[in-house]
């Protein structure tokens, strides 16, 4: 009996998941037994041949789809897209830290470990077929996150940050639980599978508690994804932090959140979907224009990029609402577009910045002649601003291109011109940048040092790269994106 | 008067919109915590509740699972609340405003 019960859970399918905990825990142990200050060579090691082998296991398993743990988990195209983009991003981002935690002083092994149980519990988001999962997940993640943005304990900004999104984040985990609480209430589970049924066949007679219940769940998902008006802790959180946990909350959780949102509402709220397109229509709208606003108000890059990512979360809200696989699809290319490209606007913003404990070197008076005194990164910066703003030949064309596709051919024509009107506008605040970098004359007496390692060229080199690759290829990218998507639907 | 599912769903939405209004009005970071508890606590209230109202366990499953959450929620919370209150001796969420804008 006992090994029946073991082989329908299917363990060997959740393999990537338990291989990212097993490294957090290798690399803990690494921290003890190496002598103090050599030990994070060996943790920045351990992580990043652990993360490849992730990326790996994640790629060979993609053949082995089902249900696991009694269908707590599923294991599909769609979930092995998601692995495969956020291991990605913590590996970027892992890669990049060695020397950057060096400077910030922060210097300990944690900082590893929680990036890593952030993956593990992005990654339960993802695959998470009972809303306990996904709750787990969410808290998994929210909670190390929580404890990333304040790590530079010494730095007054990063204890307010941390403080702010840790209480924010609190809050909307009771909504979260309150919601899932009146969901089970009236469909008597928390299983999705279950969900669907009931809500199916209740058709227009749908409980108003159930109505309740999603709607909670669906505050708890905006704040996630900072949108609109739920985004109030998001520009502090990302300016507190140290700059390589920005470039990471900024991308990864904000896929893992949406890819949670995707699974609930389209699968388990389908039968609801007229009146959430309805609300998110109008999260849409101002998530894209107060972002904007906000963003075009910024003297910082690191807040201008902070502001700027509500405006993209904004048009991936555009695509949601269309609820259909055109608009899914739309939001898995989207979603892995930006995260290139923001971590290489992020890194060569923490190039510039002067000095790591003031933060001083984010103006954008910083970047002045940039390209006279490092010509490869302005390229790149030019690059990731152009992808940013959405103009071709950059991957970034094609994401805002196939959102707003999504949304005319689904009869959001309204919203599709809104946010085209949008993205117009956003190209000034990118454009300032790019001005700064190659139209200005250098000022020799403000400049400082210039913060470059190896390993971040090289980070930076592959985002170039898959920019501009992505940008002159995007079918490859958008056929995976599909086939991904056709296991939701 | 019998007790039934009805009473419990109403102090739990009592208790919820304390914990809201609670977070939303007071300026202490340890009270805005213990709200947070108190709204953390009546969605548990009311899952329990429909637990046994609808006979089936998964509800009570599931308060073991968010009352270890909670647990972890409060240990991040009040270590970030000693950094702050190394650095600027004061609870008081008003004061913290460096990063206004």
């Amino acid at each position: 009996m006992f090994d029946n019960l073991i082989a329908g859970m299917h363990v060997g399918r959740v393999l990537p998941e338990i291989l990212v905990v097993v490294v957090a825990f290798a690399a803990i142990l690494i921290d003890i037994i190496m002598p103090r200050g050599r030990s994070t060579r060996g943790v920045q090691v351990v992580s990043v041949l652990g993360l490849l082998m992730v990326i790996a296991a994640s790629f060979f398993q993609r053949g082995d789809t089902g249900q696991a743990f009694s269908g707590m988990v599923m294991i599909d195209n769609y979930t092995t897209f998601f692995r495969i983009l956020l291991s990605a991003i913590t590996l970027l981002i892992i890669g990049v830290s060695e020397r950057y935690i060096e400077i910030t002083r922060i210097r300990i092994a944690e900082y590893y470990l929680m990036l890593l149980f952030a993956l593990f519990g992005m990654l339960l988001m993802t695959m998470g077929q009972d809303l306990l999962i996904i709750f787990l997940g969410i808290e998994t993640m929210s909670v190390s996150l929580y404890a990333l943005v304040g790590m530079t304990r010494h730095k007054h900004a990063s204890n307010e940050g941390a403080l702010k999104y840790f209480l924010l984040g609190a809050f909307t985990t009771g909504f979260f639980l309150y919601g899932i609480a009146l969901v089970f209430g009236v469909t008597g589970s928390t299983n999705i599978v279950d969900i669907t049924v009931f809500l199916k066949s209740a058709g227009s007679e749908t409980p108003i508690i159930a109505w309740a219940g999603a709607g909670l769940i669906m505050i708890a998902f905006a704040f996630k994804a900072a949108l609109v008006p739920f985004h109030w802790w998001s520009p502090d959180a990302y300016e507190g932090a140290p700059t390589t946990i920005t470039a990471f909350m900024s991308t990864a959780p904000k896929a893992a959140a949406f890819a949670a949102f995707l699974r609930v509402f389209y699968v388990a709220f389908g039968s609801m979907s007229d009146g959430w397109t309805m609300v998110l229509w109008w999260i849409a709208v101002v998530s894209m224009t107060f972002g904007n606003l906000l963003a075009l108000r910024q003297d910082s890059v690191k807040r201008m990029l902070a502001f700027s990512s509500i405006t993209h979360a904004g048009y991936l809200v555009v695509a949601f609402l269309t609820f259909g696989q055109q608009g899914a699809s739309a939001i898995l290319f989207y979603l892995v577009v930006y995260g290139i490209m923001n971590i290489g606007a992020f890194l060569v913003a923490i190039a510039v910045n002067r000095n790591e404990d003031d933060d001083k070197g984010y103006h954008f008076d910083d970047y002045k002649g940039l390209v006279y005194r490092r010509p490869g990164m302005a390229i790149a910066m030019l690059v990731f601003m152009l992808s940013l703003a959405g103009i071709p030949p950059t991957a970034g064309f094609f994401g805002k291109y196939y959102i707003f596709s999504s949304a005319v051919s689904a009869g959001f024509v309204g919203l599709a011109v809104i946010g085209v009107l949008n993205s117009a506008v956003s190209v000034y605040y990118y454009l300032r940048l790019i001005v700064n970098m190659f139209l200005t004359e250098r000022d020799e007496e403000t400049e400082g040092r210039i913060f470059w390692t190896g390993e971040m060229a090289q980070v930076v080199l592959i985002c170039v790269i898959l920019v501009l690759l992505i940008g002159l290829f995007p079918d490859t990218l958008l056929n995976a994106a599909r086939a991904s998507v056709a296991a939701l639907l | 008067m019998v007790i039934g599912l009805n009473h419990y769903l109403i102090l739990a939405a009592l208790l919820f919109t304390i914990g809201v209004v609670g977070v939303l009005t007071r300026r202490n970071v340890l009270i805005i915590m213990m709200s947070v508890e108190l709204m953390l606590n009546s969605a548990n209230l009311t899952l329990i509740a429909f637990s046994h109202y609808l006979l089936n366990a998964v509800g009570q499953v599931f308060v073991f699972f968010s009352m270890t959450v909670a647990a972890a929620e409060v240990g991040i919370g009040l270590a970030i609340i000693v950094t702050i209150f190394r650095n600027t001796e004061s609870l008081d969420i008003a004061k913290l405003n460096l990063l206004k804008n």
